[in-house]
């Protein structure tokens, strides 16, 4: 269950709404000499009107992504900078006044929400509407009685937090290095449970219900928490997943034979029993030691259970024991400490702050959920060290947290040890060798957004592209996204190795991982002759008996299922075939570079047809993503957004202009359009699902744009494609200083604050050589990290 | 919507509780103990069935004198409506539709089935699925839903929960393998709802209580786990440091725990009842351990019924391979994959048949639950069960394969007590039609109305929604 993340201020009024038309009052308020409302008792200003006028601003211009924040659109129309509107110059129309007390009609403001500012005034606010909304007479009235913007009583006003609306140079300006983050409590998240109760991913376990509200990062924690129904079909999976403490075979009987008696035993000693809790507790659900309450509670439901037991325990506990030992495991699995990891912390004493700082526990747990989505010490897994470091207490020493996280973070390793239990063996041979921390390659699907790629319908994926009449193109797409013939790789995984690969190698020579991950040419790929004899030729399907003929391919046999893999290279542009030993491929100059030019990204990133509207969504991703710009929601849209029929002679390009950029309602449109399509534009050369245009409906592929809007000025100009964009962005400190907010956010599970900014700057510091790992382990050796604040600590 | 219209609407509203404007029209029909009673059931087909399923010979020739062309053997024609208003069938001829025949063979059912041709959805986005875009008339984005879904809302009115232990009963089969389909409904935007796909697990959920020993075993040891869940929350709770919006985390978890352990006494209040509609368990029939889909769905369908008939919960949703899992193989029919089928159908007649058979055998289903309930008397109100429950049937996708989200074909069933007309088939206008084209909010705007909420928006369509409230020509 989820609740909105919402930020609550102090406003400065009481709330006082009126709907459009409604009459001027007859008996104006009484004012003081300033002309501002003030009590009818005569003490203090009026709260009548400001708060909803501060509500109306937060509702639908100055919060959730919208335009008029600090730093954004000018003006600023967060509560705090409501007193400088009176008086202050339109920069839209200089001669007009942005706010006259008691004056709606000259208040450039109230015109623009009223649609009244005139053909010379822009766009209607807010921006997407295409009338006036219902509730602006709550400007109205609050210019009328004054503006007043300071108040006795102040209530809260509550506005959901954007951090993209914090100055970035002022979010890496460190100023007070002490600081810490809210404590809190984590719940499990869904691949947690699959992973550490020893199974993988696809299992049943994986099916758990902890799903994550979407549109967030997976590792957020706020307002997350259990529903009944979750619940409910969490007891339900609960059997299907609990084999290590209650099995033969599950893990415990033969990984640590001192709990044997608890299966074995006719009736279990009270120092097994003891034993026996205090191992599963340990290793297999809490992952922490006990306290003595619950080790209490658990023990009273082992004893009760073994009560109940009429027969024996059965041949290693495959009798009625297997039935105990699995009340006994089930009931652990749902003790709030473990479906509720705690970074509540300990008071430190003598801390200025009153600040806690993690336990040893605590952050053993916070740190391997930096790693992954095992637990410490957990049982036949591979954080026994992190276990260690927290039982002998040296986890709290920045050396150990700097060493664990080396010992974790990747490498070469053809056998996948990040992949171990998660897919099946037979894939792994079609896997590149290099890998990374389960958390960081998460992190990389998650901030690049192309797991969707395995989900996103497409309509003749290679439309327009030199490939669009070659046979078999369907099927062959199609395995790159469910990945089920040839045990080949989808598109998904191929990015994902291609990034470990720029990770681990940029990590050993030194080379800067940001800009490399928008630069490279090097991928990873499907080997397409899984299904082809090549040491076979052939002119017709005569010459392959029990096979076909592939011209397409050079004149092979294709073996049955060839259809589905044959193709699988054309995406990426290539003419030759990918064998299995060739998967790493250098993509041809001038047609892809980083990961940006990728068919996973783009196709994620794309609709489904290939005059759709890519550019939009495209261009939305690196607005928010490279840039920390929001882009006004969906939800603010208020005019029929309807592009113009698919038409033989319109391509994506023209759709978008007719519709949205020279359409009629095109200074409404443009006001969040204006923010994505020229950032978009330049991927053109590549149609929906990432192949290479060839054509595009009857003109040649167009990828120009100008930028003109970006915070970082430096990019700004023509572009001609993707190309020249990507590179671009790969020398944009700005963009970069971005993409650490994004690694702070997901690491964290929260949005950064400025209270962050001294931990965002030494990010930014260790990442100055382009090294991710430096950077998250200043993370997690930082005080934001490691301390913790009942109250008012950064969330 | 004409004033003529809304008060045709009141007229014919729904009697659920709630509806208390009503006064001495409740009084008369329910006794004074027992509120009325309200029921929902939602079976989806995912990735589209044929309109031509659906389609009688006095509809097809009503609908032929009215379109561009002559429907001939189209299996869709959302782009063919010429007509301005709706265009009202009687159906009398039910048994000349090819996936109709079970529902004609019972008089009692027959009268209280429509079709419903002509309604859109854009908003779901068309494509291979538009996941719970249908269901919630808002589009899914990213695989999150961009809001609740028509039957989370309906189980949302106390009109329709009563006293049911359940809310929502949300149950499928798809070749996944999976126990659990995020992919169809949500109980609110960003949140979807999951849909158990192993009839055993429904099974042991919804009968445990009075299933075999083993089941009952179960049952008994679930009372001990939430028992010590609550427990241990509650310590928890006791001595938890941390701020309020933290410990509001734990609180909800101890106040799930509640709400189960309410449910499940609620459960074995309902347990003398409940064995004797309790349906066989997976130890006693093979059904449940099938591999075909179409078979487990079946089995789904019959537990659906069986929690209707003893009261565990007013709405239901089934659904066979919805949330994105359309790629099914139904080895008791043919032993090729739907998409497959859909996409060669053309070349392939049999294919065609091959999919038909699915939604015969799926309106089978229907008809089985439909002529049970027909067949048990509503307790505390007259008629049937089936007068105080509609069943819908459509899909997730749409009138064709790939589809524009232009066209969602809907059979209704039941619900002649809540005002739900009966033995017809409504068209109407296309899109082509624009401000008399209707879409499919309007029919769950009528749902709402029959449970007797005044619901004349739903879901996210914003500017794009036509016409606000209930489809008239829906109700009697």
């Amino acid at each position: 269950m989820s609740l909105p993340h919402r930020l609550v201020l102090l406003a400065p009024a009481l709330a006082s709404v009126l709907t459009l038309g409604c009459p001027e009052p007859t008996d104006p308020p009484p004012t003081d000499d300033a002309g501002r409302t003030v009590d009818d008792a005569g003490g203090g200003q009026s709260c009548e009107s400001t708060a909803g006028a501060v509500q109306f601003f937060a509702n639908n211009c100055a919060s959730n992504g919208a335009c008029h924040v600090p730093g954004a659109q000018f003006p600023d129309l967060t509560s705090t900078a409501l007193p400088s509107l009176v008086g202050a110059a339109s920069r839209r129309a200089p001669a007009e006044r942005l706010v006259v007390p008691g004056d709606p009609m000259e208040s450039f403001l109230f015109l623009k929400i009223a649609d009244m500012q005139g053909p010379e005034g822009g766009a209607m606010m807010p921006i997407g509407s295409a009338e006036p909304l219902d509730d602006i007479g709550t400007i109205e009235a609050w210019i009328l009685a004054g503006a007043p913007t300071d108040c006795d009583t102040p209530p809260p006003v509550e506005v959901p937090y954007d951090p993209n609306g914090l100055d970035q140079g002022e979010l890496f300006t460190c100023v007070t290095p002490t600081t810490s983050s809210t404590a809190r409590v984590r719940r499990l998240e869904r691949r947690q449970w699959t992973h550490q109760v020893g199974e993988g991913r696809g299992s049943d376990a994986d099916q758990n219900p902890f799903d994550q509200p979407a549109g967030r990062y997976t590792t957020f924690t706020d307002d997350v928490t259990i529903d009944p129904e979750t619940l409910d079909l969490f007891i339900l999976g609960l059997p299907t997943g609990i084999g290590p403490y209650t099995l033969e075979h599950g893990g415990a009987y033969y990984g640590d034979r001192s709990t044997n008696c608890a299966f074995n035993d006719a009736r279990p000693s009270d120092a097994c029993i003891d034993n026996f809790i205090d191992q599963l507790l340990l290793h297999g659900v809490l992952f922490r030691h006990p306290t003595p309450d619950e080790h209490a509670r658990l023990r009273a439901v082992f004893v009760a259970a073994l009560d109940r037991e009429s027969g024996g325990p059965g041949d290693r506990g495959r009798g009625e024991r297997g039935v105990t030992l699995r009340a006994v495991s089930t009931s652990a699995w749902l003790m709030t400490g473990a479906l509720f990891h705690s970074e509540l912390g300990e008071p430190v004493e003598g801390d200025p702050f009153d600040r806690r700082r993690l336990t040893n526990d605590e952050l053993a747990l916070a740190l391997a959920a930096t790693l992954g989505t095992h637990a410490p010490g957990q049982l036949g897994g591979v954080l026994a060290d992190v276990r260690a470091a927290a039982d002998d207490g040296t986890i709290q020493e920045e050396g150990t947290l700097r060493a664990l996280l080396a010992a974790h973070r990747g490498g070469t390793d053809p056998t996948r040890p990040d992949l171990a239990g998660d897919i099946d063996g037979r894939d792994i041979p079609r896997r590149g060798a290099y890998w990374i921390a389960p958390r960081t390659a998460d992190f990389f699907r998650e901030y690049l957004g192309y797991a969707a790629s395995e989900t996103i319908f497409k309509d003749t994926p290679a439309a327009t592209s030199r490939w669009a009449d070659t046979p078999h193109i369907g099927p062959s797409f199609s395995n790159l996204q469910h990945g089920f013939y040839g045990y080949e790789t989808t598109l998904a995984s191929q990015l994902d190795d291609t990034i470990a690969r720029i990770v681990v190698e940029s990590e050993a020579s030194g080379a800067d991982v940001f800009r490399t991950l928008f630069t490279t040419r090097t991928f990873f790929l499907a080997s397409n002759t899984g299904y082809l004899d090549l040491t076979s030729t052939c002119t017709t399907n005569a010459d392959c008996p029990g096979g076909e003929c592939v011209a397409s391919v050079g004149g092979h046999c294709g073996t049955p299922g060839y259809k589905s893999t044959i193709q699988t290279h054309r995406p990426y542009g290539l003419e030759e075939n990918v064998t299995p030993e060739g998967r790493w491929v250098e993509m041809p100059e001038g047609e892809r570079a980083g990961v940006l030019t990728h068919p996973a990204w783009l196709g994620a990133h794309g609709g489904n047809f290939e005059d759709d509207p890519s550019a939009i969504y495209r261009g939305h991703w690196i607005r928010e993503h490279l840039f920390c710009q929001s882009v006004p929601p969906l939800g603010l849209v208020r005019v029929d957004a309807v592009l113009p029929e698919h038409d033989e002679a319109l391509s994506a390009r023209d759709r978008i202009r007719i519709g949205i950029e020279e359409g009629p309602e095109a200074r409404t449109c443009m006001g969040c359009h204006s923010q994505m399509n020229s950032l978009g534009m330049p991927f053109e050369i590549y149609n929906h699902a990432g192949f290479l245009r060839e054509t595009d409906h009857g003109r040649a592929p167009d990828g120009s744009s100008t930028i003109d809007n970006l915070p970082d000025v430096s990019l700004h100009g023509d572009v001609t494609d993707a190309l020249e964009l990507t590179q671009s962005i790969a020398g944009s400190s700005y963009a970069r200083r971005c993409f650490l907010r994004h690694v702070f956010r997901y690491f964290m599970g929260r949005d950064e604050t400025m209270a962050d900014a001294c931990v965002l700057a030494s990010m930014e510091a260790a990442f100055e050589g382009g090294s991710l790992d430096a950077a998250i382990e200043t993370l997690v050796t930082s005080d934001a990290f490691l301390y913790r604040t009942i109250e008012g600590g950064a969330r | 919507m004409s004033s003529m219209r809304r008060r045709s609407i009141l007229k014919g509203l729904g009697v659920c509780a709630g509806a208390s404007f009503l006064g001495p029209l409740v009084s008369r029909l329910v006794s004074a103990d027992t509120p009325p009673v309200c029921r929902f059931v939602f079976v989806v087909d995912g990735n589209g069935f044929d309109a031509s399923t659906l389609l009688t010979d006095s509809a097809r020739a009503a609908l032929d004198a009215t379109m561009s062309a002559p429907l001939g053997a189209s299996r869709a024609w959302s782009r063919s409506y010429r007509h301005a208003s709706p265009l009202v069938v009687p159906a009398t001829d039910l048994a000349t539709a090819s996936a109709l025949g079970s529902l004609a063979a019972d008089g009692a059912v027959a009268a209280q089935t429509s079709v419903i041709y002509g309604l859109s959805s854009k908003v779901a986005g068309g494509g291979h699925s538009g996941m719970h875009g249908v269901l919630a008339s808002a589009r899914s984005v990213g695989g999150s839903p961009g809001g609740p879904t028509i039957d989370a809302h309906l189980a949302g009115l106390s009109a329709v929960r009563a006293t049911t232990p359940r809310a929502t009963l949300r149950l499928g089969a798809d070749t996944s393998g999976e126990p659990l389909n995020f992919g169809l409904c949500a109980t609110q935007r960003d949140r979807a709802a999951p849909v158990m796909l192993q009839p055993g697990s429904a099974f042991d959920s919804l009968f445990g209580v009075v299933g075999d020993d083993a089941s009952m075993a179960a049952f008994a040891r679930r009372r001990d786990l939430l028992s010590f869940a609550r427990a241990d929350a509650n310590a928890a709770l006791a001595t938890f440091p941390g701020n309020s919006r933290e410990r509001r985390k734990l609180e909800t978890y101890l106040a799930s725990i509640e709400e189960l352990s309410r449910r499940d006494e609620r459960l074995v209040e309902l347990a003398p009842s409940l064995v004797s509609v309790r349906p066989p368990g997976p130890g006693e029939d093979t059904d449940y351990a099938s591999n075909d889909p179409l078979v487990r769905f079946e089995v789904q369908m019959r537990l659906a019924t069986a929690a209707l008939l003893g009261e565990l919960t007013h709405v239901a949703v089934v659904g066979l391979g919805t949330g994105g899992a359309f790629g099914i193989t139904c080895p008791s029919v043919i032993n090729v994959d739907r998409h497959q089928l859909q996409h060669e159908g053309g070349e392939e007649p049999t294919y065609v048949d091959a999919l038909h058979e699915i939604t015969r055998r799926q309106v089978a289903a229907i008809g089985e639950m439909a002529s049970t309930l027909a067949a048990t008397p509503e307790v505390g109100a007259d008629g049937s069960m089936l007068d105080h429950t509609v069943i819908v049937f459509i899909s997730d996708n749409g009138e064709q394969h790939h589809s524009r989200a232009e066209e969602f074909p809907t059979l209704l069933v039941g619900g002649s007590a809540l005002g739900l007309a009966g033995g017809q088939t409504v068209a109407f206008p296309g899109r082509g039609a624009e401000t008399a084209h209707r879409q499919v909010s309007n029919l769950w705007n009528t749902l709402g109305h029959l449970a007797g909420e005044d619901l004349n928006e739903f879901g996210e369509e914003g500017i794009t929604r036509i016409a606000a409230g209930p489809l008239a020509e829906l109700m009697s």
